[in-house]
């Protein structure tokens, strides 16, 4: 990040702490920019935003997962992008974007409401599909099972049950399937919004995507771009 | 949902500060200055506590000796006059020292979620050493150089909602006084009023010792808190459409009912005359350099007038239904200007009917968030013509449709408008042209082959470039004023109608506009202070 007296980058840029307290509004804020800089649409970004903001707000690393994922498939979202085979999900890699493939499955909430079950054969940073499987089941009114990598999550309008921490922060690629719930689901984990503590290298590594967003500053836009003059002596 | 009535839009009785003020009125809220710590230059720290029925919420004031050359207002500034926190409750010396090292800094500084706002003010420096000098000596000051000005310092952001690792909103919206829009920030810059007329008069005394004299109360509250904002809020109506709905709904839903009333009694006509008598005052003291804005003045003024002449006649509003009649006739009668005021005056007649819709103005963002999938496609096409007819208007191959673009500038990040045939950037173009975006989706739905799957979901994971704007078409079908219908990127537009709109609702007045994407207002003129909420008129 560059001189912060010409450009405030999302967090102090002295580097004294590990870590930073950081609000919902700053994740979903830096995330949706930040997927915009790797390469997705902006209605992709919003959700890439609201998706690590969900997942901050029940207590998993959704920053730091969004930007595991950013990195991989930086450049080359293509290559990850679902398509739709019958009833089969597919990519040109055969590993699939959780962003891309999350948003597809809420659009088809309908679907996996009247039964079907659908198999997800390598997803990237599955966990990433949890705010859209919530997304759905808020849509549908009934919760949803997932089981990511062999972990069975539930996930309702109240929260999540089952192992997800097996599933959140290091699960780097795994096998999903979703479908209605079935039988009682566990306890359930709720929303528990305060700040989020996120690491620096995780903030600024979201950072470095975002600013591929922004224009660089020019004297004419400095003067003309904004608003008021340079100075305000009145 | 035009820029040009939204760029007319006077405060009413929903705007957000009279809310406010009426709440900490009928919950008697109590108010004190718990901290002054400042030099006889002007420097130091201040503490203002307000406590509702059930929580304290403490305003953190730091005063600075700010040179006049690094003055500014825009976004990209670095030091100000002075700084401010909102603290959700009573600071503890830790928290003050927290809050020292880093409210100053503002945007690279961080706050916690302990604090609800960050803000910033500068001052008037045309007013502010005058009104000083004048109290030092023994005088008070004019109140005609008040008029002209209307406040010693104008704050140039206050942020709230989460930025800068303040609370988020979803932790304070069950909070009964901070669930309105903008509380938070409405409480904070009514205090930041009180702590500036404080420190005119603690400047004046440290100059003018024994000779020096408190201001009196009825010139002191002439004093409102001035605001300079730019393009950092531009964004905002298009970026929370639901919200943006519920505003208009609500006031549209006040309207509605005013002009439904059968009789007026003649409490409730005499109430409209005081009201009217107050906004011909406001009109004589509104100035502004602008020519535009000039005009718009010139015309409220003589259109208030002709309302005035309308409504002496005793009979006028003695018919049935006499405030429809009243509305029928300005929209045939007065300009844009005078038609938002008489809005403003028909809401003030009936306080009954219209303050309980201040409580339907905050949004569920997230409910509106998640597309429906499964809507043919064929009832997008006809969303599209039904909620989007206006987009028609504008031709992809026509420049002046298209020749401006939204974006973030790398320097602080402060929202611009580029021109884009005229500068580089627009390939990082903000998704704000949403009129363009809605007619390249129209060509693509015409152009999409019928044996393709039917429904929005199989269209998106072909054209995900869609996404954000389908997901706007949706939230309009089920919110009627979710969009604002012109285009946002046209040569013409003027960003300072989607800064007045949103700046009404927050209750300011006297806009001010300096460009066509700068304006500055005035808050809380004529209302007054905390000291004065329980003391006897």
């Amino acid at each position: 990040m560059t001189d912060p007296t010409r450009q405030i980058p999302s967090a102090p840029a002295d580097g004294s702490t590990d870590h930073l307290a950081v609000s919902l509004s700053e994740i979903d804020a830096l995330s949706r920019k930040a997927a915009r800089g790797a390469g997705y649409e902006w209605g992709l970004a919003e959700e890439a935003g609201r998706a690590a903001r969900w997942l901050a707000a029940h207590n998993c690393d959704g920053p730091a997962m969004l930007l595991a994922l950013l990195r991989e498939i930086d450049g080359g979202l293509p290559r990850y992008y679902p398509a739709r085979e019958g009833a089969a999900w597919t990519s040109p890699s055969g590993a699939l974007c959780p962003v891309c493939t999350g948003a597809a499955l809420s659009d088809r909430a309908a679907e996996i409401g009247s039964g079907a079950t659908i198999r997800l054969p390598s997803v990237i940073r599955p966990a990433i599909l949890l705010p859209f499987a919530a997304m759905a089941s808020r849509r549908l009114g009934r919760p949803l099972q997932l089981e990511i990598g062999g972990t069975d999550i539930g996930v309702g309008v109240d929260g999540m049950s089952g192992g997800i921490d097996a599933v959140s922060g290091t699960l780097a690629q795994a096998p999903v399937t979703l479908r209605i719930a079935t039988g009682v689901a566990g306890a359930m984990v709720s929303a528990a919004p305060s700040a989020f503590v996120v690491s620096m290298d995780c903030w600024r590594g979201l950072d470095r995507f975002a600013q591929r967003t922004y224009v660089p500053a020019s004297e004419q836009s400095r003067a003309s771009g904004a608003g008021s003059g340079l100075t305000d002596n009145e | 949902m035009k820029l040009a009535r939204l760029g007319c839009f006077h405060r009413t009785r929903l705007s957000f500060m009279p809310v406010l003020l009426r709440r900490v009125e009928r919950e008697a809220w109590r108010f004190g200055r718990t901290t002054w710590e400042i030099d006889a230059a002007g420097v130091g720290r201040a503490v203002y506590t307000a406590t509702g029925p059930e929580r304290s919420y403490s305003l953190v004031c730091f005063a600075h000796d700010l040179p006049d050359h690094l003055r500014s207002d825009r976004v990209i500034a670095t030091a100000w006059d002075a700084t401010f926190a909102l603290f959700d409750g009573i600071p503890d010396r830790d928290d003050l020292a927290r809050l020292a090292a880093n409210v100053p800094k503002q945007e690279a500084g961080r706050v916690t979620d302990r604090e609800l706002t960050l803000s910033r003010a500068n001052r008037s420096v045309r007013l502010f050493e005058e009104v000083v000098s004048a109290l030092a000596d023994g005088r008070q000051p004019d109140a005609g150089r008040i008029d002209e000005v209307g406040y010693l310092m104008r704050t140039t952001a206050v942020y709230g909602s989460g930025k800068f690792g303040a609370a988020d909103r979803v932790m304070i919206r069950e909070r009964p006084e901070l669930r309105g829009p903008f509380q938070a920030e409405m409480l904070t810059v009514w205090l930041i009023r009180a702590f500036v007329l404080d420190l005119v008069e603690h400047l004046a005394a440290a100059r003018g010792g024994e000779s020096a004299v408190t201001m009196e109360p009825d010139l002191r509250r002439r004093f409102g808190i001035g605001n300079s904002t730019g393009l950092g809020m531009a964004p905002f109506l298009m970026n929370h459409p639901v919200l943006l709905n519920n505003w208009m709904l609500a006031r549209e839903t006040a309207l509605q009912r005013v002009r439904s009333v059968e009789t007026a009694t003649p409490g409730e006509v005499h109430a409209f005359h005081t009201a009217l008598a107050a906004a011909q005052r406001n009109a004589e003291t509104w100035h502004s350099d602008h020519p535009l804005q000039q005009q718009k003045i010139a015309d409220l003024r003589t259109d208030l007038a002709a309302l005035d002449g309308r409504t002496a006649d005793a009979g006028f509003l003695d018919a049935a239904g006499p405030w429809d009649k009243l509305w029928r006739w300005a929209e045939t009668a007065l300009g844009l200007e005078g038609q938002e005021a008489v809005v403003s005056l028909l809401l003030d007649t009936r306080p009954d009917l219209v303050d309980g819709l201040s409580d339907c103005m905050d949004a569920d963002e997230d409910a509106a968030f998640a597309i429906d999938g499964a809507m043919e496609l064929d009832e997008l096409r006809s969303l599209l013509a039904t909620e989007y007819g206006w987009a028609n208007a504008i031709d992809p191959d026509d420049r002046e449709h298209c020749a401006r673009f939204w974006y973030v500038s790398e320097e602080k990040l402060e929202p611009r408008l580029g021109e884009r045939f005229g500068e580089p950037g627009a390939a990082l173009e903000l998704p704000l042209a949403t009129g363009r975006d809605i007619k390249a989706l129209a060509t693509a739905l015409d152009d999409r082959s019928p044996q393709l799957g039917g429904t929005v979901a199989d269209f998106l994971l072909a054209e995900p470039r869609f996404r954000h704007v389908i997901r706007r078409v949706q939230v309009s079908a089920q919110h009627p004023y979710a969009e604002i219908r012109d285009n946002l990127v046209a040569a013409d537009m003027l960003p300072i109608d989607l800064l007045r709109c949103k700046l009404s609702f927050f209750g300011a007045s006297h806009f001010d506009p300096r460009s066509d994407r700068w304006v500055r207002i005035c808050m809380y003129q004529d209302a007054p202070f905390p000291h004065e909420i329980l003391a006897p008129r």
